[in-house]
């Protein structure tokens, strides 16, 4: 192996380079014209947790209808409430409790894009986890098991294990075939 | 022509009748064939499949005929087509839901045609059990197109008297915009062939439940096919991805959509699925696993045709919405009930023969992998069904969009990005604590080396730095896993490098085709990754003025407007100026289609392996003559493309038939083995 570290060496230096000549640029976050800074930082954050209600049914930030009559009135709205030094949560508040649409709305929770941690909602956030480690745990008991009963047989076994030259030949070609 | 012109229609309903008569043919006599054992009905059931497929290819022609002649008598062409519209969209049969069914059922009938007839003379224990599975799939999609949604129905003008007369619209109402785009030639057909392929091995793991015959024949006949699915349902998604990118118009290429996640989930089971059935191979084990595994594969594929045409959950793809939801429930309730039946029939059967030897082996780690995979499939199936469940128990609309399941799948995904890299580490069947070190020593090394790096000079992000480091974890351990394979090569047969490389790889193609797919998958993730460096902006551009984006001078030359009998449109030409020098000239589009009066964009691309430009044409300032314009800058994206076409040519080379000589070989060492114990 050390006789050929050269060639993996080699590899690995190409990858990093293409990689990183690949990735050389500066930072920058989303933000709409009129916005600066943090203001359009803020901007972006609350477009991601509000859906657009022309019935695409994708987040504000997405929408991509052209003179989409939901997302361009609420992404102006957003734009002057942020000029006007409102809060995100005045901001937010306002979408959840007073922002109407071709004459519907109020619409609470249903302009959200993303379900709340209280109550119900909690259940869409956690269940995968739950379920992440509550079957990590069973799989963890199945292979130790598995594995105990075959150490187990393993004692037992009087079978030999393949010791002609022509056994670890074929051995090493079945291997070669996985 | 006239003749055609009149009966194309009912002689493609005629062809969809016969076809379903047929598959109904074939289903009574593969099973009785089964039951008699006769060869005789068991070849009737394969021509009667052999028949199935002439019809519904004939069917299809029709409907191509009857799209290209524009005769807007058809329903179907009328709701589909107009006049204008360019042939090559015409050909697109699957526009529509009739249409998209009609696709199924075709591509099913070719699969059913070349499984029986790949094994028309072999596997006879299975192939009949075959035949009646896809067969009954067959006549459900063929049934669906006869009653629920025919390609063929006629428009007819209905008298006072009750007579009806054929009824022609001038025109028809023209093929949807957004759908008018090169991607959605091919990406329909290619995801429905991951989707529809997925039918064999699910077939096949029913014939083995059936017939008994539980060892793994039915895995490695299936194997194949298995994998040619994935790699059509890979592609599939990942065009989907190119499609919404450059049509849509809001600068992704993902947007958690219920019927994008619909294509995801069948694919993280497939994946798993292809993991799982090498242990069952090697270690004769988890038999019951992996009959789940494919069954859950394909309930997944036509629970995500049931989430596109039903419409239950709002999705962008709503141009395909209908009222076939009902008819696709009851048939994946019947399956599932059918399938958990048999697998509980046959549990004695399916108990594992082997044993795992070590909790650090191969085996486990596939076992630890499948568990992800299916963590994050539950996840994605969680996230687009909870608002129906979340209505059903409190009453009240919720809905979960993109954030949700980013925040909830992206941990997921970097887990099995680790699980990629670390899986080659261990062994099959035991690994030693000290060995496993020993693999993980350098891999790690230049990981954490690669780590630092990122987190000096390109990102503090966590997610993008974890991505990243892993990203080149992975890629050291697939490099080293070459290069070891290659040097062992060139030191015991004295070839040159690259020779060597090339036969490591020709002659145990699914291992290391599976390394050049896992390898994909790194550059997938990290194009993934550049949208923590996304950046957007907004401007107004009148003819002659300028305006600074990131590197970028973007020079508006022109503005101008253009129309065809499809479209009108208005546009700008914008020279892209880096460093003083002009690299590009783009035209983005705002389209007005005629036929539908829908407005659409056509976004421009600047593409480098850096980064995108990405330009979508809002609309156009009357008063000052200005062009409105939105501006993305998006890097690595191309490596998401790149990324999907490293893994289509990893999947083929896994694809390839095995290096026969090395079998020849073995087969001879086998028998001289048996003639020194004689």
């Amino acid at each position: 192996m050390k006789k050929y570290s050269w060639i993996w060496l080699i590899f690995l230096v190409s990858f990093a380079l293409v990689s990183f000549v690949g990735i050389t640029y500066a930072q920058g976050s989303a933000h709409s014209s009129k916005l600066s800074g943090e203001q359009a930082v803020l901007f972006s954050e609350i477009s991601e947790e509000l859906m657009c209600q022309c019935g695409c049914n994708l987040v504000l930030g997405q929408c991509g209808h052209v003179n989409c009559p939901s997302a361009v009135p609420m992404r102006e709205k957003i734009e002057e409430m942020i000029l006007a030094q409102k809060t995100r949560t005045e901001i937010m508040d306002y979408f959840l409790n007073e922002y109407t649409f071709r004459g519907k709305g109020p619409f609470g929770k249903v302009i959200l894009s993303q379900p709340g941690t209280t109550g119900f909602d909690l259940m869409a956030w956690v269940l995968p986890f739950i379920l992440f480690a509550l079957f990590s745990v069973v799989l963890f008991v199945v292979v130790k098991r598995a594995t105990r009963v075959n150490t187990t047989s393993a004692k037992n076994d009087s079978t030999p294990m393949p010791s002609s030259d022509v056994d670890r030949r074929i051995e090493e070609d079945l291997k070669k075939l996985e | 022509m006239e003749f055609l012109d009149r009966y194309a229609g009912p002689i493609g309903n005629f062809a969809l009748i016969l076809a379903i008569v047929m598959a109904a043919f074939a289903v009574i006599t593969s099973v009785w064939g089964i039951r008699q054992k006769r060869g005789d009905l068991i070849r009737v059931a394969q021509r009667s499949v052999y028949t199935v497929f002439v019809s519904v290819v004939f069917a299809s022609f029709c409907l191509i005929y009857l799209l290209v002649t524009s005769n807007m008598n058809i329903e179907y062409v009328a709701s589909y087509t107009n006049h204008d519209l360019p042939y090559f969209f015409k050909f697109t049969f699957w526009a529509g839901q009739a249409g998209s069914l009609l696709l199924w059922s075709l591509l099913l009938a070719g699969y059913s045609f070349a499984v029986t007839y790949r094994y028309r003379n072999t596997h006879g224990e299975l192939i009949p059990y075959v035949i009646m599975t896809t067969m009954i799939s067959q006549i459900f999609f063929l049934s669906l197109n006869l009653w629920s949604a025919n390609p063929f129905s006629e428009l007819v003008t209905v008298h006072g008297d009750g007579s009806t007369t054929p009824f022609f619209p001038v025109d028809g109402r023209g093929l949807n915009p957004l759908l008018q785009h090169p991607a959605m030639i091919i990406h329909p057909p290619t995801l429905f062939f991951g989707y529809v392929g997925f039918v064999i091995p699910f077939a096949f793991a029913i014939a083995a439940l059936l017939s008994g015959q539980l060892d793994d024949q039915w895995i490695k006949l299936s194997r194949r096919w298995t994998l040619f699915a994935w790699l059509f349902q890979s592609a599939g998604i990942m065009m989907g991805g190119w499609w919404a990118y450059e049509e849509l118009g809001w600068g992704g290429y993902w947007a958690w959509d219920p019927v994008e996640n619909a294509s995801l989930m069948p694919w993280l089971t497939g994946t798993a699925f292809l993991h799982s059935v090498m242990i069952q191979e090697k270690k004769n084990m988890f038999k019951v696993w992996n009959v789940t595994l494919i069954i859950a594969t394909y309930l997944l594929c036509l629970f995500g045709t049931f989430l596109t045409r039903s419409g239950v959950v709002s999705s962008v793809h709503a141009f395909a919405e209908g009222s076939i939801g009902i008819f696709f429930m009851t048939f994946i309730i019947i399956t599932l009930a059918f399938s958990v039946a048999l697998v509980i029939y046959r549990l004695p059967q399916l108990k594992s023969e082997g044993k795992l030897d070590s909790a650090l082996s191969r085996e486990s780690s596939f076992l630890f992998n499948n568990l992800v995979l299916l963590i994050s499939c539950f996840a994605v199936l969680w996230g687009t069904i909870f608002p129906v469940i979340s209505e059903a128990v409190t009453g009240e609309k919720i809905v979960v969009g993109a954030p949700f399941f980013n925040k909830v799948n992206v941990p997921i995904a970097l887990f099995l990005l680790f699980l990629t890299g670390a899986g080659p580490l261990f062994a099959w069947r035991k690994t030693s604590l000290a060995s496993l070190r020993k693999a993980f020593l350098y891999p790690s090394l230049i990981a954490l080396a690669g780590g630092i790096i990122v987190f000096i000079f390109l990102t503090q992000h966590l997610y993008g730095l974890i991505s990243f480091t892993l990203s080149i974890f992975v890629t050291a351990v697939i490099v080293i896993e070459f290069v070891k394979g290659t040097a062992a090569r060139m030191h015991s047969t004295k070839e040159n490098f690259l020779i060597a490389l090339k036969n490591l790889t020709w002659k145990n193609k699914p291992r290391y085709g599976g390394y050049i797919v896992h390898f994909a998958m790194v550059i997938i993730f990290v194009g993934i990754t550049g949208v923590i460096f996304n950046f957007e902006t907004k401007t107004e551009l009148g003819e002659g003025q300028s305006f600074q984006v990131k590197d970028y001078t973007l020079k508006c030359d022109k503005i101008g407007f253009e129309s065809n009998a499809n479209y009108e449109s208005s546009f700008s030409v914008l020279g892209v100026y880096k460093d003083g020098r002009k690299v590009h000239e783009l035209k983005p589009e705002y389209r007005m289609y005629k036929a539908s009066q829908q407005p659409t964009t056509e976004v421009a691309l600047y593409k480098t392996i850096q980064e995108d430009l990405y330009v979508v044409f809002t609309g156009l300032d009357q008063t000052e003559r200005k062009a409105v314009l939105q501006i993305y800058v998006n890097p690595l994206v191309s490596w998401i493309w790149f990324g999907t076409e490293i893994l289509v040519f990893g999947t083929i080379i896994c694809l390839l038939p095995a290096y026969t000589e090395d079998r020849k070989e073995v087969k001879v060492r086998r028998k001289e083995n048996i003639g020194e114990k004689i």
